[in-house]
C-alpha cells in the first residue's frame, strides 16, 4: 500500500495528566479495594498461577495512579472496546484509549513496564522493546511527533482478577497486543499486531533489524517449497495488505487457501513450526503455541502466499492458516522512509480478546 | 433594507457603533489572517472511491483509484507485466489498459438485465499522496429503462486484490433533491460487489433549495466577492474632492449610490454566471481569480483616494463580469442538463443576492453615521488597507498559477 498506510497528520496524545511522583503514596488510601493489594504496590509472587501474579502487578501499577488516571485506564470488557481502538495508524487522540507511557509518572511507568513484560516471553520482551525502539527512531530522524517509544496506551478491559476475564491492552503505532486472562477461550497474547518502519536502523551505534526472526522464519518456509508446492500456495487475490487487520476481527476466509502442512516433508513442517514460533512464542505460558502444532492442528493449517514470495519485494504477502492459528505477513511501501515495511498480525481464532467475543 | 430608512434618525448610540466597528475590523482582520490556513490533511486510505451523479438521462460516474492498487490488480490479471521481486516502481499504466479494464469490470444493469451504454469520458492521474488515477465515466440507459433506478456491478480493483474496499455514495441528484451532500450508498469487497441503486424521490424545490444554500455558502466562504462588495461600499457616503474624499451631505444620495452598485455587480455577476453556466462562456481560469484579486486590491485604493470617482456603478457592473465566471465553476462542475441549468443559476444567484442584501443592510447604516465622524478616514483607510493586503496574498498565491 503506497504511502497510504501509516502517516497522519497526528498529533500525539502526551496529555501529561501531571501525575506527579508523591501519587503513589498519596493515593493509597483513596483507591484500596477489597483486593488484597488494592492501594498499595507488594511484592507479587511470579510463581503463583498467571492470573493471579498479573493481577497483583495490575493492582501495583493502579496503586501508583491517581484516581482519574486509574478511571482513564480502566475501561469494561466491551467489543467496542476492545475492537475499536487499536490500530497501526500513528497514536491520535481518537485512536488509543488507556494511558500512554510517556504520559505515566515515573513511577507508575515503571510498574507498567514490569506488568507488559510479565505477558511476554523473553524474546516477546524483545520484540515490544525494539519495536518501540523504531518509534523512537522515527520520532529522532523526521517521522516527527506521532511517533514515540514511550507513545504507547496501557489499558485494562474489565477489573484486574485472579478469576474473572479481563486484558491487559498495549497499543502503539506498530505494535499491539490483548493479553487475556481467565477468558472463555484461554489465555492469550492475540490480536497482536507486529509490524516495523523502518525494517532495519542504526539507533544509538547499535543495529537493529526487529522483526526479522518473524521475517526470515517466514520467509524459510515459502523457500523451503518446490516450486510446484508453491505454486500451488500462491492466492488467486492479489493481497495488498493484512486480510483480518485492526477493525476487521472475525473477517477470516470461509475456507482455508493454499498448501496443506500436512502435505510437506517433515523438515519443511519444521519450518512452518520454526514461523509459528516467532510469533506464538512472543507469549509467556498462554499455550498458544502448543495448541498451533499438534499433529492435528497442523493437518488442517494451510500456509500460502501472494504477489511475491520473498517477503522483501513490495507486496509480499504470507499466511499461515489453521484451525486457531492465523499469521499474515505483509510488505508494504514505506511511509516515512522509501525502503519497504513490514505490517504483520498473529490472531487466534478461539482466544482473540481471550475468546470473550464472537465476530 | 429597512434599515436604511430609520437610518436618519441615528437609532445607534456611539458605543454601539464603535463596537459594531470594532467587531467588523476583527471580522476583517480574521478574515485574512485565517486564510492561509488549508484543510487538515486527512489520513489517506488506500479505498476507492466511486462517485454517482444522478442526471435526468444519465449517470456520470467518477472513480478515484489508489494507483499502487490499481497497478496490483492490472498485473494480477496480467494486463501489465509483472515487474517482479525487487521491483522499485510499479510499471507504468497506459490510459488504454485502465480504460479497458474499467470498461470490463464496471457495469450499471437495468432491472430487466439490460446493460446500459457506457462510455470512458476522461482518464486522469492525480498526484496525490495516493497517486490516484481518476476515471470518469457516462452510462445511459437502455430505452424506456428507469434511469433512476439500476443495479450498479463493480469488480474494478476489488475483485483482484483483497481485502481493498470501494466506497460508492451518490454525489448528486438533481430530481432527487440532492446536491453537495454526498450519500453514502455502500461499501463494495471481496464477494459483494453490487449495489441497488435508487434515486430519491423526485422534489424539485428540495433541489432549487439546496442550491440557494448553495449560493449562500459559496459566498460567504468566497471572502475575495465579500471584500470587493465591501469596497464598493465604503465610498457610498462620500464625494470625491480634489485627490481625497470628502463626506456627503446628505444620506440620499448615499443610499442611491448603494442601490446603483449592488444592482449592477449583481448584473454584471448573474449575466456571467448565466452565460457561463450554459456554455456561452469559457469556465473561469486562474487568470478570471487573478483579476477577481486585482477588482478588490483596486477598490481598496479607490476607498482611499479616488481613482474613477463618478465611475462606480460602471466599474461595479464590470467587475461583476469577472466575479460572476468564479461564481459559475460551482455550476458547471455539477454538469446538469441546460433546463436544469437555468433553475439552478437562479436560485444559486438568489442565494448570492440574499447574501449581498444582507451584507448591505448590515454596513449601509453603519457607514451612514461614520460618514461625517472626524475617524471616518481612519476607519476606511483602515478597511481598505486590509483589503488591499488580502488582495495582494490572493493576487500572490494565484499569479503563479496562471504561468
Amino acid at each position: 500500500m503506497l504511502a497510504a498506510c501509516d502517516e497522519d497528520s497526528a498529533t500525539t496524545t502526551t496529555s501529561t495528566s501531571s501525575s506527579s511522583t508523591t501519587s503513589s503514596t498519596s493515593t493509597t488510601s483513596s483507591t484500596s479495594t477489597s483486593s488484597s493489594s488494592g492501594g498499595t504496590t507488594t511484592t507479587c509472587d511470579s510463581t503463583a498461577t498467571q492470573a493471579t501474579y498479573l493481577t497483583c502487578l495490575a493492582n501495583n501499577l493502579l496503586a501508583t495512579m491517581s484516581t482519574t488516571e486509574q478511571s482513564t485506564i480502566q475501561l469494561s470488557l466491551t467489543s467496542a472496546n476492545a475492537t475499536s481502538y487499536w490500530t497501526n495508524l500513528p497514536v491520535t487522540s481518537s485512536n488509543r484509549r488507556g494511558i500512554a507511557l510517556s504520559a505515566m509518572s515515573t513511577t507508575s511507568k515503571a510498574a507498567a513496564e514490569t506488568l507488559l513484560n510479565a505477558a511476554l516471553s523473553s524474546t516477546g520482551e524483545t520484540t515490544m522493546a525494539q519495536l518501540r525502539l523504531a518509534d523512537d527512531y522515527l520520532a529522532a530522524n523526521g517521522g516527527g511527533t506521532g511517533y514515540d517509544g514511550d507513545l504507547y496506551h496501557v489499558s485494562f478491559l474489565g477489573t484486574p482478577s485472579a478469576t474473572s476475564p479481563w486484558i491487559l491492552e498495549l497499543t502503539g503505532h506498530h505494535y499491539t497486543f490483548f493479553f487475556s486472562v481467565n477468558g472463555a477461550g484461554g489465555a492469550s497474547l492475540t490480536p497482536n499486531f507486529v509490524g516495523v518502519e523502518p525494517v532495519s536502523f542504526t539507533y544509538n551505534s547499535t543495529a537493529y533489524t526487529p522483526m526479522a526472526p518473524e521475517r526470515d522464519a517466514m520467509a524459510a518456509v515459502l523457500a523451503g517449497l518446490t516450486s510446484s508446492e508453491l505454486s500451488s500456495a500462491q492466492l488467486s487475490s492479489s493481497v495488498s495488505d493484512l486480510v483480518v487487520g485492526p477493525q476487521n476481527d472475525g473477517n477470516f476466509p470461509a475456507t482455508r487457501s493454499g498448501i496443506a502442512v500436512s502435505s510437506l516433508t517433515s523438515a519443511q513442517q519444521e519450518l512452518v513450526k520454526t514461523a509459528i514460533a516467532a510469533y506464538a512464542s512472543d507469549a509467556e505460558s498462554t499455550g498458544q503455541y502448543d495448541a498451533y502444532v499438534t499433529s492435528t492442528a497442523l493437518a488442517d493449517t494451510y500456509i500460502s502466499w501472494s504477489n511475491y514470495s520473498d517477503l522483501s519485494t513490495r507486496g509480499s504477502y504470507m499466511r499461515i492458516d489453521g484451525p486457531r492459528l492465523w499469521i499474515e505477513f505483509s510488505v508494504q511501501s514505506g511511509v516515512i522512509y522509501s525502503a519497504n515495511h513490514y505490517h504483520t498480525i498473529w490472531r487466534d481464532k478461539t482466544a482473540d480478546y481471550g475468546g470473550n467475543f464472537t465476530f | 433594507m429597512v434599515a436604511i430608512s430609520r437610518s436618519k434618525s441615528l437609532p445607534f448610540p456611539d458605543g454601539f457603533l464603535a463596537g459594531t466597528v470594532r467587531i467588523l475590523l476583527l471580522a476583517l482582520v480574521l478574515a485574512t489572517t485565517v486564510i492561509p490556513l488549508g484543510k487538515l490533511a486527512a489520513h489517506p486510505m488506500p479505498d476507492s472511491y466511486v462517485s454517482i451523479n444522478m442526471a435526468p438521462d444519465r449517470w456520470r460516474v467518477k472513480l478515484e483509484l489508489p494507483g499502487d492498487r490499481l497497478a496490483m490488480a492490472l498485473i494480477n490479471i496480467g494486463a501489465v507485466p509483472d515487474p517482479g521481486p525487487d521491483f522499485t516502481s510499479y510499471p507504468p499504466l497506459p490510459d488504454a489498459v485502465i480504460a479497458d479494464y474499467v470498461s470490463r469490470e464496471m457495469r450499471v444493469r437495468a432491472a430487466d438485465g439490460r446493460v446500459w451504454r457506457m462510455r470512458i469520458l476522461r482518464i486522469a492521474p492525480e498526484s496525490g499522496e495516493r497517486k490516484d488515477c481518476i476515471v470518469e465515466a457516462e452510462f445511459l440507459p437502455p430505452p424506456g429503462a428507469d434511469p433512476r433506478a439500476a443495479r450498479f456491478e463493480y469488480d474494478v480493483i476489488i475483485e483482484q486484490v483483497i481485502p481493498d474496499v470501494a466506497v460508492v455514495s451518490l454525489t448528486q441528484d438533481w430530481q432527487g433533491g440532492r446536491i453537495g451532500e454526498p450519500n453514502l450508498l455502500g461499501s463494495l469487497e471481496g464477494e459483494r460487489r453490487t449495489l441497488e441503486i435508487r434515486g430519491g424521490e423526485p422534489s424539485e424545490w428540495r433541489a432549487l433549495l439546496a442550491m440557494f444554500r448553495r449560493g449562500v455558502g459559496h459566498i460567504l466562504e468566497g471572502l475575495d466577492h465579500l471584500a470587493f462588495l465591501a469596497t464598493l461600499m465604503l465610498t457610498v457616503g462620500l464625494q470625491a474632492g480634489p485627490g481625497r474624499w470628502q463626506p456627503l451631505a446628505k444620506p440620499q444620495p448615499a443610499l442611491r449610490a448603494a442601490l446603483w452598485r449592488v444592482t449592477a455587480f449583481t448584473i454584471g455577476h448573474s449575466a456571467a454566471l448565466l452565460a457561463v453556466s450554459l456554455g456561452w462562456l469559457p469556465a473561469a481560469t486562474i487568470a478570471i481569480e487573478a483579476l477577481i484579486a486585482a477588482s478588490v486590491g483596486i477598490g481598496a485604493v479607490h476607498a482611499m483616494r479616488p481613482i474613477y470617482p463618478g465611475k462606480e456603478t460602471w466599474i461595479a457592473a464590470l467587475f461583476g463580469l469577472v466575479h460572476g465566471m468564479a461564481f459559475a465553476t460551482v455550476i458547471r462542475e455539477m454538469s446538469l442538463s441546460t433546463g436544469t441549468v437555468v433553475a439552478a443559476t437562479l436560485a444559486f444567484n438568489l442565494g448570492i443576492e440574499a447574501v449581498q442584501i444582507g451584507l448591505v443592510a448590515i454596513a449601509l447604516p453603519l457607514l451612514l453615521l461614520l460618514r461625517n465622524r472626524p475617524f471616518e478616514p481612519q476607519v476606511r483607510w483602515f478597511l481598505a488597507l486590509a483589503a488591499l493586503a488580502s488582495a495582494i496574498y490572493w493576487l500572490a498565491e494565484r499569479l503563479p498559477g496562471m504561468a
